[in-house]
C-alpha cells in the first residue's frame, strides 16, 4: 500500500534562539524562548497552539509533558521526539500527519538544549546503554572515537581523503560567515584544516562540532491556515523516517536514507538532481559525504568523487548546509537536528540569515541521530518546496 | 548467595547474646516493657524506634529476683486458685508436676499483667517542659542515644530526597535563608507562579526569576516550614559586662525570652559560647527548650558530636568522652 502524501501542509516561522557556548539556564529557558519567538513572529496567541512536539536532551527529568505545565500550554496533540539529529525531520513529518488528520490545528515543533560546563561530557556517559556497556569500559567513548572508526573505514574502503572532508568544512564555514550567532565566524582555509591537531585519528579539530546552548523551532499547519495568517511558508513535498537500517552491515557505510530514497523522491515528484540545496546533518563531514550517496546525488561509494566535483557553498553547484551547519554554527543538543530545517524554510521563504541560494525552489533536509556504540540509528528525509 | 552479613549473623547466633544461658526470661521481658514506657519515651519517640537517653530505675514489679525463688512464686501463684489442698501439698504438686510447664503458664500471666500495665500512660514528670508534658508540638527534639550496634554491620541510612535542585528554584531557598518567603513573579505581566521556573507560564517572558524580580513578601512564616526550617537569626546584643558585642544567635524556640533579655539588658548567665565549625565564636542564647543544644541548626553550626559515633585515639571511654566534649 502506498503511503499517503503530505499535500496541503505548510512549515512556517523558522525561529532560532541565538546559540551561546555555555549557559547557566536550563533547557526550559531555551524552549520557552523558542515558543515565545514563534508567537511573536507569527502573531498567534499561545492558546491557538494546540499541538506541541519537543526535542531536547537536557530537559531531563522532564519530557514534553512536563514542559506543557512549565510553559502554560494545553495542547491536544503532544509528541516527544528524542532523536537528536533526526528530530527536526521526524517532528515535522509527524506534525504534518497530525494536522492532516485534524488532531491539531497549529503544531509548534521546538527544540532546545542548554550547555553547562562539563554537561556534554556527563551526557555522553549516559547517552545509550550500548555506549555505556560496549565502548566506555574499554577506554573508548564519545562520538569522536566512534566517528573516527567510521571515518577511517570510509577512507580505507571508499578512497576518501582528508582533503575531501576538508573541502566540506571549508565550504560550510564560508556559508556561515554572514550569520551573527554562529560559533565560528572566521574563514577557514584548507591549510588550517589540514594542520589542525588530531582528536581521534583520523578526526582532527575542525572535523568536530562545538557543543553549545540554543534553540530552534517552526510552526506546522495547513497551507490554508498559513495563508489566513499571512505567514510565508514552505510546503512539505515528502517526508520519511527510518530507524536501525542496514543493521547487518558490520561497519556503518550507509544510512537509512537509501532504503526510502525512491519513495521520498517519488512522493515529492522530483529527482535528486532537481534539488536546489541540501541541508544535511553534519556532526562529522564523513556523514555529509554518506548522505550524498544515501540520497542518490551520486552512486554508492562515490561520495568523495562527488565532493571533489562540486562546489558546496551557497552559489555553488550543490549548495550544502547553507547556514554553515553544525560544523560552523555549533551543536545546540537536539537543536542540531533542527538547524537544517529552519535554514531550509528560510531559504524557501527568502529570509536567509546568511547568504541566499539563488532561485531556490526545492530543498532537501536530512536527519541523522542517536549514535549508540558504532552507528546512528535514526535517519530521515524531508523535501520542502517553495509555496 | 552467602554474604558477609550472613556469616556474621551466624557467628552472632552462637555467641553469648542468645542461647540457653539467658537468665530469667520473665524479668528481662518485663523490665524491657516497663522501661520503654518511662518518661521521655512518649509515643512520638517510640515510633521512631528510639530509646530513652537515660536509664531510669526499674520498677519494683520487674526487679530481678533469683530465678529459683521466682519460679516458686510464680508456680504457686498459678496453682493456688486451682487446688484445694493445703499450701505445702500444692507446693509439692507444683514441684512434681513439672516446673517447666508451670513456668510457661506463669510467664504468660506475667506478660499479660505487664501488657495491661503498659496500656495506662504513665504520669509525666513535672520537670519536663510544658510543651513536652502536654503533648504540644516541640521545637527541638532531644537527641536520642542510638542503639548499640555491631560496628561491622552495615548501617541502614534513611532514604534522603535527591540533592539536585533547579537553579531557579534555589532563588526561593536563598530568600528563605534570609528569613523571607518569596514567590516568583513575572516582571512583564506580574503573574505569580509556583514552582519557580524559567519562563512565565502566562506570557513566556524569561524575566521571571525569583532572584531578579520583585519579591512577594509574607509577614508570617509559611505553614509548611516546620520548626526545623526556622531560621536562626543573627543578633548583636549589648552585654552588661565582659567583652563587647559578639555575634549572637537566637535559638528558634526562644523568641519571647530573647526579647525580654534584650529589653532588660543582656543577662550573661543565660548565654553560652559555641565554637562554630569554621572556627569563629558565637554567643548563644540559652532560653527556652531544655534540649536546645540538640537543635539541628545549632548542631550544624557547632562541633558537638552529640551521640554520633566518632573515632577516638584514646582507648578508654571516659577519656574519649572528655576528649569529644572539648569540641
Amino acid at each position: 500500500m502506498t503511503r499517503r502524501g503530505y499535500e496541503g501542509i505548510a512549515v512556517a516561522v523558522p525561529v532560532t534562539v541565538p546559540y551561546e557556548r555555555y549557559s547557566t539556564r536550563g533547557a526550559p529557558w531555551f524552549l520557552g524562548r523558542v515558543l515565545a519567538a514563534l508567537m511573536a513572529e507569527s502573531g498567534i496567541a499561545k492558546d491557538q497552539i494546540d499541538g506541541l512536539c519537543v526535542s531536547s536532551f537536557s530537559l531531563s527529568p522532564d519530557t514534553a509533558v512536563g514542559l506543557t505545565q512549565h510553559l502554560g500550554l494545553s495542547p491536544r496533540w503532544l509528541d516527544h521526539v528524542p532523536m537528536g539529529g533526526a528530530s527536526g525531520v521526524v517532528a515535522v513529518r509527524r506534525a504534518a500527519r497530525a494536522v492532516q488528520a485534524g488532531d491539531a490545528d497549529i503544531v509548534a515543533c521546538i527544540s532546545g538544549d542548554t550547555n553547562h560546563v562539563d554537561s556534554f561530557r556527563l551526557m555522553l556517559g549516559s547517552f545509550s546503554a550500548f555506549a555505556r556497556d560496549a565502548t566506555w569500559p574499554y577506554g573508548s567513548g564519545g562520538p569522536n572515537s566512534m566517528f573516527a572508526f567510521i571515518t577511517a573505514h570510509t577512507m580505507r574502503t571508499r578512497g576518501a581523503r582528508r582533503e575531501d572532508f576538508g573541502k566540506i568544512c571549508v565550504a560550510q564555514r564560508q556559508n556561515a560567515l554572514g550569520i551573527p550567532h554562529a560559533m565560528f565566524k572566521k574563514p577557514l582555509t584548507l591549510d588550517e584544516y589540514m594542520g589542525a591537531r588530531v582528536i581521534a585519528d583520523p578526526i582532527h579539530l575542525f572535523d568536530c562540532v562545538m557543543p553549545c546552548a540554543g534553540g530552534d523551532g517552526v510552526l506546522v499547519m495547513s497551507e490554508a491556515r498559513a495563508r489566513d495568517l499571512g505567514l510565508p511558508f514552505a510546503r512539505v513535498l515528502a517526508a520519511t523516517e527510518r530507524h536501525n537500517a542496514w543493521r547487518d552491515d558490520p561497519i556503518m557505510v550507509r544510512g537509512g536514507w537509501s532504503v526510502d530514497r525512491d519513495e521520498l523522491f517519488g512522493m515529492a515528484g522530483v529527482k535528486p538532481q532537481d534539488l536546489d540545496f541540501v541541508q544535511f546533518y553534519d556532526d562529522y563531514p564523513v556523514i555529509v559525504m554518506m548522505q550524498f550517496e544515501g540520497h542518490g546525488l551520486c552512486g554508492e561509494g562515490e561520495g568523495a568523487e562527488f565532493v571533489r566535483a562540486n562546489s558546496l557553498d551557497c552559489k555553488g553547484t550543490m549548495p550544502t548546509n547553507t547556514s554553515g551547519g553544525q560544523l560552523s554554527m555549533g551543536q545546540a543538543g537536539a537543536s542540531g537536528g533542527y538547524l537544517g530545517l529552519v535554514e531550509a524554510v528560510r531559504q524557501l521563504t527568502d529570509r536567509p540569515l546568511g547568504a541566499a541560494v539563488p532561485d531556490a525552489k526545492v530543498g532537501l533536509v536530512s536527519g541523522f541521530g542517536m549514535i549508540t556504540y558504532d552507528r546512528c540509528l535514526c535517519t530521515g528525509g524531508l523535501i520542502l518546496g517553495r509555496a | 548467595m552467602r554474604c558477609l552479613r550472613d556469616v556474621q549473623r551466624g557467628a552472632r547466633r552462637g555467641s553469648a547474646f542468645s542461647g540457653p544461658h539467658r537468665g530469667p526470661t520473665t524479668s528481662v521481658r518485663a523490665s524491657h516493657l516497663v522501661l520503654t514506657n518511662q518518661a521521655g519515651t512518649e509515643p512520638a519517640y517510640r515510633e521512631r524506634g528510639l530509646r530513652p537517653q537515660t536509664r531510669t530505675p526499674r520498677p519494683a514489679t520487674a526487679r530481678c529476683v533469683r530465678p529459683s525463688a521466682q519460679r516458686a512464686v510464680v508456680a504457686a501463684r498459678w496453682w493456688y486458685p486451682r487446688a484445694q489442698a493445703p499450701f505445702a501439698v500444692r507446693w509439692l504438686v507444683a514441684c512434681l508436676a513439672g516446673v517447666d510447664e508451670a513456668m510457661a503458664r506463669a510467664q504468660k500471666l506475667v506478660a499479660r499483667d505487664v501488657g495491661r500495665r503498659t496500656r495506662v500512660p504513665p504520669a509525666l514528670p513535672q520537670w519536663l517542659p510544658h510543651a513536652q508534658r502536654t503533648g504540644a508540638p516541640q521545637m527541638t527534639m532531644p537527641l536520642m542515644r542510638p542503639k548499640r550496634k555491631n560496628p561491622v554491620l552495615r548501617t541502614r541510612l534513611p532514604t534522603l530526597p535527591p540533592g539536585q535542585r533547579g537553579r531557579v528554584a534555589l532563588g526561593m531557598t536563598a530568600a528563605a535563608a534570609e528569613g523571607r518567603f518569596e514567590l516568583q513573579q513575572c516582571d512583564d505581566c506580574g503573574a505569580v507562579q509556583y514552582p519557580p521556573r524559567e519562563a512565565c507560564h502566562r506570557c513566556l517572558s524569561p524575566r521571571a526569576e525569583v532572584a531578579r524580580t520583585k519579591r512577594r513578601r509574607r509577614a508570617a512564616q509559611p505553614d509548611h516550614a516546620g520548626p526545623q526550617q526556622r531560621p536562626v537569626l543573627p543578633r548583636t546584643p549589648a552585654l552588661a559586662a565582659g567583652p563587647g558585642a559578639a555575634r549572637c544567635r537566637r535559638h528558634a524556640d526562644a523568641a519571647p525570652a530573647w526579647r525580654r533579655a534584650r529589653c532588660a539588658g543582656a543577662r550573661e548567665g543565660r548565654r553560652g559560647s559555641r565554637l562554630r565549625r569554621p572556627g569563629g565564636a558565637d554567643r548563644l542564647s540559652r532560653q527556652g527548650d531544655p534540649h536546645m543544644a540538640d537543635d539541628p541548626m545549632l548542631r550544624e553550626m557547632g562541633c558537638d558530636p552529640g551521640s554520633a559515633r566518632c573515632w577516638s585515639p584514646t582507648a578508654s571511654p571516659p577519656s574519649a568522652r572528655r576528649w569529644c566534649r572539648r569540641w
